[in-house]
């Protein structure tokens, strides 16, 4: 069915190279029914399964990338959601900086954690409305408020949930709604 | 004859290593563990080749760029902004990245590079 090979596609390229438990609970979906569809797309040559950095897992190929960004566009006409992601996008791109520099600032120990969590905090209340007005046409996009505030909340008490790549840190889940954002518009990274 | 590219100084420290030119996750493949990454942006895929990787080169993106931020979490030097890197390392190259200077100098290369 095209809208679970949508999901689980997508699921792919937003985890980047992960095991099929987590490409599933990405969107929350049954565990063994996306397993199957990953080898279905193995099958079309749009995932592997590679065994890499010490750990095995599926990535989408460039066939994959292709299919996904044509489903992704597909997606976008049939819930004509294209100018409210557009939008959005836009939004996202001015608040985009912020976050960067503020995550920068913490990793070069240029700003205590107090003052980057502030900074994370107004940004957070910026994009919230956003992602809900995003939601209500594309509810795939809902979560980003929720994981982002998770990770300011561990932040006070363990600052490397800013920007740590082992676990859903500040930086790893707004990288994650960067590529979400471009990759529904069919944008190419800069 | 020694020559050296020019980037923005994103994540630093030296590392020196064999140059990988990576245009997306079809060549992931042949990256091995110490190679230089060298590529043209990256993506939430890329960032197990972070974890691989003795330095980072990248043809696009600033200081303030997601790719120098994963970097700077790996402890691994990163220059990027590294204008057509790419096409001027050849894959296999040895290369050395300065990530404080934002240089890539390149130990020998062939002749019809200047």
């Amino acid at each position: 069915m095209t809208g679970d090979l949508l999901l689980t596609l997508h699921a792919v390229r937003l985890l980047g190279f992960a095991d099929a438990h987590a490409i599933a609970d990405r969107f929350s979906r049954d565990h063994s029914l996306v397993e199957s569809e990953l080898i279905d797309a193995g099958v079309l040559g749009f995932v592997s399964h590679t065994s890499f950095a010490g750990s095995s897992g599926w990535s989408l190929s460039s066939a994959g990338r292709v299919e996904n960004e044509r489903l992704l566009a597909a997606e976008l006409d049939r819930e004509d959601a294209r100018s409210v992601v557009m939008g959005v996008h836009n939004e996202f791109v001015d608040l985009n900086p912020t976050v960067v520099s503020a995550c920068s600032a913490i990793q070069l120990q240029q700003v205590r954690g107090m003052a980057a969590s502030g900074i994370l905090e107004e940004v957070l209340a910026s994009w919230s409305p956003l992602e809900e007005r995003l939601a209500g046409s594309l509810p795939r996009f809902a979560g980003y408020s929720r994981r982002l505030m998770d990770a300011l909340e561990r932040a006070r008490r363990d600052s490397a949930w800013f920007t740590a790549t082992d676990r859903d840190s500040f930086h790893r889940a707004w990288f994650e709604l960067h590529e979400d954002l471009i990759a529904t518009l069919g944008i190419q990274r800069g | 004859m020694a020559v050296t590219l020019n980037g923005t100084a994103a994540s630093a420290g030296t590392a020196h290593g064999t140059a990988r030119i990576i245009n997306g996750p079809d060549d992931f493949g042949r990256f091995q563990l110490g190679d230089v990454l060298v590529c043209r942006t990256t993506d939430p895929a890329w960032t197990p080749l972070f974890g691989m990787a003795a330095a980072v080169v990248t043809e696009s993106g600033g200081m303030l760029s997601h790719a120098a931020i994963v970097a700077r979490e790996f402890g691994i030097p990163a220059v990027v902004g590294v204008r057509d890197a790419m096409t001027l390392l050849a894959d296999g190259t040895s290369v050395t990245i300065n990530g404080s200077l934002g240089t890539v100098t390149v130990a020998a290369v062939a002749e019809s590079a200047e």
